[in-house]
């Protein structure tokens, strides 16, 4: 049916739609700057590593210990974040991230600069789930976190989320706590993120330090911002299409980073709202200049 | 007695570094006061510039040439950067320009690994004349060094507060409407400072590509998230403060990589301080924001 | 209702609120006047907790109220407006409603998930947006309001959380002469439901037909204190007025 490499490409697809989710709920939804996505994804990734490689467990046992320990991580970085706003606020995450993945090279546990290898893909009734059925599991986890988000985005919390995003006093006059609510939309994204870091260990099956670095958290902010921040379309367009470019066309790879930035900075002068974005021009044009309302929640 | 000297030789060595790093962090901090923005491809600058040295160098033999070129031609990226990117952003969310910023770092970096290619280039200018004092021993190098940023240091200083420009940067940094009521061209006074600032990278730029002999396109890593960590250190916009900030970690990050077992890089070591240094006091050592 | 004692605010060497004393009745409309640099924002980010008194106590029927966070004193039911007003841009004006509802189901870990279009929760805040005539805007998103509607906006979405005590922060600057009426008769519409309003305004009309009583504040000091019409006539309000204005000329 489906080639190794698109399944591959799709597997691929799925796993960064999970953790840009992740970022669109700490950054698009409660609007708290946050650069350094991977030190989540790393969490996740490496707990699960370790504990399927050196402790024996079975990948679903691992799992939901992995996602607590990216919320738990989540939680600890919001913390900080609690204290500072906007350009600080990025400036902390990117330190966050660039320590975190520091640590993981230096210190002897996280198996230094190279990383983890032979982590065991998952196993059902004794069988290592093949490649069908890991892209059964990835687009699985992938649905799950649409819709986990999209009933985020209608309940009392997302909107506490944006209100908070839009004017923080405004949101405490009104009797809602932004610290508390900051800090769940860390441990929530951070989850997300962790959920994605777990995934990509068992299907890449070797995880190192640099794939959860500086670096790798811009391309996940590239894929929220391109796609449009703040909206889950945004979210799973901009990561499955700038997930898929480089792998269809060839020289996309070669010039990634070039494009990459330049995609960024075009972004920002023309569209910073993301092609898919509110009041983009390709949204309008698809939908009409229907005004959002609770008819049509931004989804 | 060997001890200190080793000691000695590693400051001399970590001030070496540290001024190049002040470099980067006034220019930054330059551009952080006047438009508020994280100008994280400033690094970019600085590579730019150590590029168009050795390029510079390569066609004309002289080491003058080759530095004077490559600061104005950078100082004039620098000012387009600033005109085609960021003027057009300045109503927008400062989030905006930050990502901007990065995306153009990331860009340029690529952009130098297309045209010239992702090995290195040896920047060799024939600078091997070397030293001996009290016992340490100072390269040539350093000296050009550090002659080099102390003159920058003073040059600037003189410009900031004895000529009419600099008093426009200066009086655009405070408040920039007040400025503009005052008679002064912003836009113009905003441009000069980009020039300037990025002028002064490439300076670092061109300094380090000599100084390691190694020029490639990943070389403004380093310096990009670290100057970043500087101006927050320095107090954001406090020229001042980056500069000592700069200093301070160059030695720093010296001693604790010589004397220490830290499980981090260097990078991780500046963060660490950054981290810190944003929660206990955000507005950094000597800033006012 | 709400009681105000020997309250005192310094920022440094400044002295913004120097032992202010106030009472406000339920049901009152009460105003609070006075030059520029009064202190009256300041007073009323007190009363909000957006920042700690130097000295005084707030109470609330009785029981403490600083010490708090502003979302703690919004829970004991002080609902209040901006100077400069603070809506949530990108939301639909029906959104920003709800998030003023939505206080008390943020509270508690398990309603937080509920879903906030639900009917019930809609038809309240419609009803808001019916008391404060924004009936026709729901679905606006509220950055393309202009200035007056966003007002009623702040004061709809205040409402939300079934405030005793509104404070409204100069609510009537920038408003036509219409839009003036019918903001005064949505703030009588609202004393009529029960309401107690202290109101801070600059311009002298509205708070003069307004008002029960007044309240004077000149550099953080009550200088008077009295029904409309002793106001109006006291030499030392006059004098704090006119001094202000011939100091800055």
């Amino acid at each position: 049916m489906l080639g190794d490499y698109s399944l591959t490409i799709v597997i691929l697809m799925a796993i960064w739609v999970v953790v840009t989710l992740g970022l669109n709920i700490i950054t698009g939804y409660a609007g708290q700057f946050n650069l350094g996505i991977g030190i989540y994804m790393g969490t996740g990734a490496y707990t699960t590593a370790m504990l399927t490689t050196e402790a024996g467990w079975s990948f679903w046992a691992a799992l939901p210990t992995a996602l607590a320990a990216a919320m738990l991580m989540g939680v600890i970085t919001g913390l900080p974040a609690l204290r500072v706003r906007e350009d600080f606020l990025a400036t902390l995450t990117i330190g966050m991230v660039f320590v975190f993945e520091s640590l993981l090279i230096y210190l002897p546990w996280f198996g230094g600069p190279v990383g983890i290898a032979k982590i065991p893909p998952p196993r059902l009734f004794d069988t290592p789930v093949g490649r069908y059925g890991y892209l059964f599991l990835a687009l699985a986890a992938a649905l799950a976190a649409v819709l986990f988000a999209r009933a985020l985005n209608r309940s009392w919390l997302g909107l506490a989320w944006e209100s908070i995003r839009e004017d923080e006093l405004a949101t405490d006059v009104i009797g809602i706590r932004p610290p508390r609510f900051k800090l769940y939309a860390f441990a929530l994204g951070g989850a997300y993120a962790g959920l994605g870091g777990v995934l990509y260990a068992h299907f890449i099956r070797y995880i190192t330090p640099y794939d959860f670095g500086f670096v790798p958290s811009i391309y996940i902010l590239a894929m929220a911002v391109f796609g449009g921040l703040g909206t889950i379309r945004g979210a799973v367009f901009g990561a499955a299409f700038l997930t898929a470019l480089p792998e269809l066309f060839r020289f996309v790879q070669e010039y990634r980073n070039f494009i990459y930035g330049s995609l960024l900075v075009l972004m920002m002068l023309y569209q910073p709202q993301g092609l898919l974005g509110k009041d983009s021009l390709l949204w309008r044009a698809v939908h009409g200049r229907r005004p959002r309302g609770l008819a049509a929640p931004a989804a | 007695m060997t001890t200190t000297i080793v000691l000695l030789q590693q400051i001399l060595n970590a001030l070496t570094v540290g001024s190049i790093y002040a470099m980067i962090a006034i220019g930054l901090a330059m551009i952080y006061g006047i438009l508020r923005v994280l100008h994280i491809a400033h690094a970019g600058m600085y590579a730019v510039g150590a590029y168009l040295g050795l390029l510079l160098y390569v066609h004309t033999r002289s080491f003058a040439l080759a530095l004077t070129g490559a600061m104005v031609l950078t100082g004039i990226l620098g000012g387009l950067i600033e005109r085609i990117v960021y003027r057009p952003m300045l109503t927008r969310p400062r989030i905006v320009a930050l990502i901007a910023s990065i995306g153009l770092y990331i860009c340029l970096s690529d952009l130098l690994r297309i045209v010239a290619g992702p090995h290195e280039h040896a920047f060799d200018v024939g600078i091997t004349a070397t030293y001996r004092l009290l016992g340490l021993t100072i390269a040539g190098v350093d000296f050009v060094i550090l002659g080099g940023t102390s003159a920058i240091f003073v040059l600037l200083w003189l410009f900031l507060q004895r000529t009419r420009m600099g008093f426009a940067i200066r009086a655009v940094a405070q408040d920039p409407e007040a400025a503009r009521t005052m008679g002064i061209d912003v836009d113009r006074t905003v441009q000069l400072v980009f020039f300037v600032g990025s002028a002064i990278a490439a300076f670092g730029g061109v300094m380090v590509g000599i100084l390691y002999n190694a020029v490639y396109p990943t070389m403004g890593d380093t310096v990009s998230y670290k100057g970043l960590a500087l101006i927050v250190i320095g107090g954001f916009g406090s020229l001042v403060g980056s500069a000592v900030a700069a200093l301070a970690l160059g030695i720093g990050e010296t001693l604790i990589m010589t004397y220490t077992q830290v499980p981090l890089s260097r990078e991780g070591i500046a963060m660490l301080m950054l981290i810190i240094l944003i929660l206990v006091r955000p507005q950094g050592l000597l800033g006012r924001d | 209702m709400l009681s105000v004692r020997g309250l005192t605010k310094r920022f440094g060497g400044l002295t913004a609120i120097d032992g202010v004393d106030l009472d406000v009745a339920r049901g009152e409309i009460v105003g609070v006047i006075g030059p520029n640099g009064a202190g009256k924002t300041t007073f009323f980010n007190l009363l909000t907790a957006i920042f700690p008194p130097t000295s005084g106590e707030i109470r609330l029927d009785g029981e403490r109220l600083d010490g708090g966070r502003p979302a703690d004193v919004a829970r004991r039911g002080i609902g209040r407006t901006f100077q400069i007003v603070r809506p949530f841009g990108e939301l639909t004006v029906l959104q920003n409603v709800l998030a003023g509802i939505g206080a008390r189901y943020c509270a508690a870990l398990w309603s937080l998930f509920g879903r906030y279009g639900r009917a019930d929760h809609v038809a309240a805040a419609r009803q808001l947006l019916t008391l404060t005539d924004l009936a026709g805007y729901e679905s606006e998103v509220a950055r393309n309001l202009p200035l007056g509607l966003l007002r009623r906006l702040e004061i709809a979405r205040a409402l939300g959380g079934s405030p005793l005590v509104m404070l409204l922060d100069e609510s009537f600057s920038g408003l036509s002469y219409r839009e003036i009426a019918a903001q005064s008769a949505l703030v009588r519409r609202l004393r009529e439901q029960g309401m107690t309003i202290v109101l801070i305004e600059h311009n002298m009309q509205v708070a003069m037909r307004l008002c029960d009583r007044i309240a004077v504040l000149d550099r953080g000091v009550k200088i008077a204190e009295g029904p409309p019409a002793t106001i109006q006539n006291d030499p030392t309000v006059v004098a704090a007025y006119l001094g202000h204005d011939a100091a800055c000329d």
